[in-house]
């Protein structure tokens, strides 16, 4: 594994939400102690189903969120619960994040070109509006949308979900990022238009050697993005490897849950509760309640990390136990 | 759908713009018609010195004369003459309506916004003196304060109805705004630095065009019509002509007795096509942005 220094790290980061309901609190964990880390260059996938905490794993790194507990690490600088002011900003300038749907992500007020200079102005990286506009087009074209003075004076709902999802991604790159979260940025999609996203992201990360975390609840978009690959589940990351190992032999129950489901085996998926039902996973293992090899263990205890391969680990207590 | 239009001028662009957006209000039948006369009373305003036949203040003509050629709608019992009067009593009473609409759409917007942007107890404190407001009988409010303020102005009297009236619009205005900003396009516009002043006022509020829009015409209409109320009690300025101000001496001086219609019946007509010309502007642009409401037409 290369020892470059992480962009970013998550530590023990938990996000709890408390809902307020006519005098009691209700607590749910949508992150619970996740630890994480994106080398300038990596594509880190985070796989899960809906409500497993990847969209707001990728919302804190974002900077939209904030954790709960637990701390972040950017280039190397702990950052506080709270920034604010010219550490903001760089920070904003720094990290950026793609939505997940195309048709929300852009103003339906404002024209493309005004999505695409505002970042460049906010940020001083075009010193007029002129510039800005110039840089606009750039950025049009980096992201395969020609003759690109045509799109800076549309609105959004004149383009497809194909050409907004461009240029949420252009916009994204006005302001040179060095961490990229795509937040399932090809779900919304036609599958035909999902590989060139994908392929224009892959080729971005090349040219400019960003590192990006690619949220997904699809193991086979995953597989083709990604360096590595995290699972996620209820708050939890249960299993993370390299893409290559982890896939070729998945070790957590859930993970083969996925592949099976993958691969259309879908016996053991019958049931599914509901992913935020209870707080009953507080103590153990946040699969408990659904895995087909539950023990006694898994309902009462957290269970351990335990390396099953070189760089692929999983947190179960099936593989703690044994070793 | 997305056909490729082709490539123009930025002045072709925005006159396209213009274009669009006016045919998209001007075939709702009831906008157009709420906008025709809206433009005819502020054009009867605007022109008073010119096609009034008289000065509303001289008392020199024969005293409560009945409609003739010289006087259209009669004189009062002063010697006033009536047509003038309803003429140049336009001024006021659109001023006072726009100004109200304009006070209270600017206090509920900021109040609307502020309360939906900043969660916790900032917000908590502004919909507490929301509600509170909310639950003021405000006309009763209105008459004790403008009783007590004597002879208030226009301005004052705007302001006095813009201090109850505001709490509708920031109501309605704080939950779309808390709609709006779960919306991805607001989160992307926070990642990509901009700060909240900026998300307020130039991703969330061109969002609700419509609602302020509506909100204004509505508290434009309530104005007329509580305005044209506190004078037929004679509050306000009594002296200053104005279509309350007509009713009051009308009424004064008996007019509904001795059947003198042509006193008050035009006064009563202008209050009552104003309020319909914002009524019905408020439903164009409701039917326009609930398409439920929208009629199948050309």
């Amino acid at each position: 594994m290369n020892r470059t220094q992480a962009l970013i790290e998550l530590q023990n980061v938990s996000k709890r939400y408390r809902r307020r309901t006519a005098g009691s609190a209700r607590d749910t964990y949508a992150m619970r102690s996740v630890n994480l880390a994106i080398r300038p260059g990596e594509v880190v996938a985070l796989v899960g189903e809906s409500g497993s905490g990847k969209s707001t794993t990728g919302a804190i790194i974002a900077g939209l969120e904030t954790p709960t507990s637990g701390s972040v690490v950017f280039v190397g600088d702990t950052l506080p619960s709270r920034l604010s002011g010219d550490r903001l900003k760089d920070y904003r300038r720094r990290v950026q994040i793609i939505f997940q749907d195309p048709f929300s992500s852009l103003n339906p007020v404002h024209t493309i070109g005004y999505h695409l200079m505002r970042p460049l102005l906010i940020h001083k990286v075009a010193a007029s509006r002129a510039v800005a506009l110039q840089a606009a087009e750039g950025l049009l074209e980096a992201v395969g949308l020609q003759p690109a003075a045509n799109y800076l004076r549309k609105m959004p709902h004149q383009l497809s979900g194909g050409q907004r999802q461009r240029v949420g991604i252009a916009r994204v790159l006005a302001t040179n990022p060095e961490l990229l979260v795509a937040d399932e940025p090809t779900s919304m999609l036609d599958v035909s238009l999902r590989l060139d996203i994908m392929n224009l992201l892959l080729d971005l990360r090349d040219k400019r050697q960003l590192g990006m975390l690619y949220i997904t609840h699809d193991l086979s978009g995953a597989h083709y993005m990604a360096d590595r690959i995290m699972v996620m589940y209820r708050g939890m990351i249960v299993e993370e490897g390299l893409s290559g190992v982890l896939l070729s032999s998945p070790s957590h129950p859930y993970t083969q849950i996925l592949m099976n489901a993958l691969t259309r085996d879908i016996t053991g998926l019958e049931d599914i509760p509901s992913p935020v039902d209870t707080q009953s996973a507080e103590q153990g293992c946040s699969f408990a309640s659904r895995c087909p090899h539950r023990m006694a263990v898994c309902v009462s205890e957290l269970p351990d990390w335990a390396t099953v391969a070189e760089g692929h680990r999983v947190n179960c207590h099936l593989y703690s136990c044994s070793s | 759908m997305s056909a490729a239009s082709p490539s123009s001028t930025p002045a072709q662009g925005a006159f396209r713009k213009f274009r669009e957006r006016n045919s998209r209000i001007l075939p709702n039948i009831k906008a157009r018609i709420g906008v025709g006369l809206l433009l005819a009373f502020v054009l009867l305003a605007v022109l008073a010195p010119v096609i009034s036949p008289y000065s509303p203040t001289y008392t020199g003509f024969s005293l409560g004369a009945s409609p003739s050629p010289a006087h259209l709608l009669g004189t009062t019992r002063s010697g006033q003459d009536i047509l003038s009067q309803l003429i140049w009593g336009t001024r006021p009473s659109l001023d006072v309506s726009l100004t109200t609409g304009s006070i209270t759409m600017l206090v509920a917007v900021a109040i609307g916004i502020l309360a939906g942007l900043l969660e916790g107890i900032i917000d908590e404190i502004l919909m507490l003196a929301t509600n509170i407001v909310l639950v003021l009988p405000s006309i009763v409010l209105v008459i004790v304060i403008s009783s007590y303020i004597s002879a208030a102005s226009d301005v004052t009297i705007s302001f006095i109805i813009a201090l109850t009236s505001w709490p509708w619009g920031a109501r309605v205005i704080r939950a779309q705004t808390l709609h709006l900003k779960s919306k991805d396009f607001v989160k992307a516009a926070i990642a990509s630095g901009e700060n909240h002043f900026r998300v307020a006022f130039f991703e969330i509020l061109p969002n609700m065009f419509s609602l302020v829009a509506a909100n204004f015409f509505f508290t434009c209409l309530y104005a007329v019509v509580t305005v044209a109320s506190l004078q037929f009690l004679g509050l306000g300025n009594i002296n200053a002509i104005s279509w309350g101000s007509i009713l009051y001496w009308a009424n004064n001086s008996n007019a509904l007795m001795i059947g003198a219609w042509w006193w008050f019946l035009p006064p009563g007509l202008a209050i009552g096509l104003l309020g319909a010309a914002f009524a019905l502007i408020n439903f164009g642009i409701d039917e326009l942005t609930n398409p439920r409401l929208r009629r199948e037409g050309p």
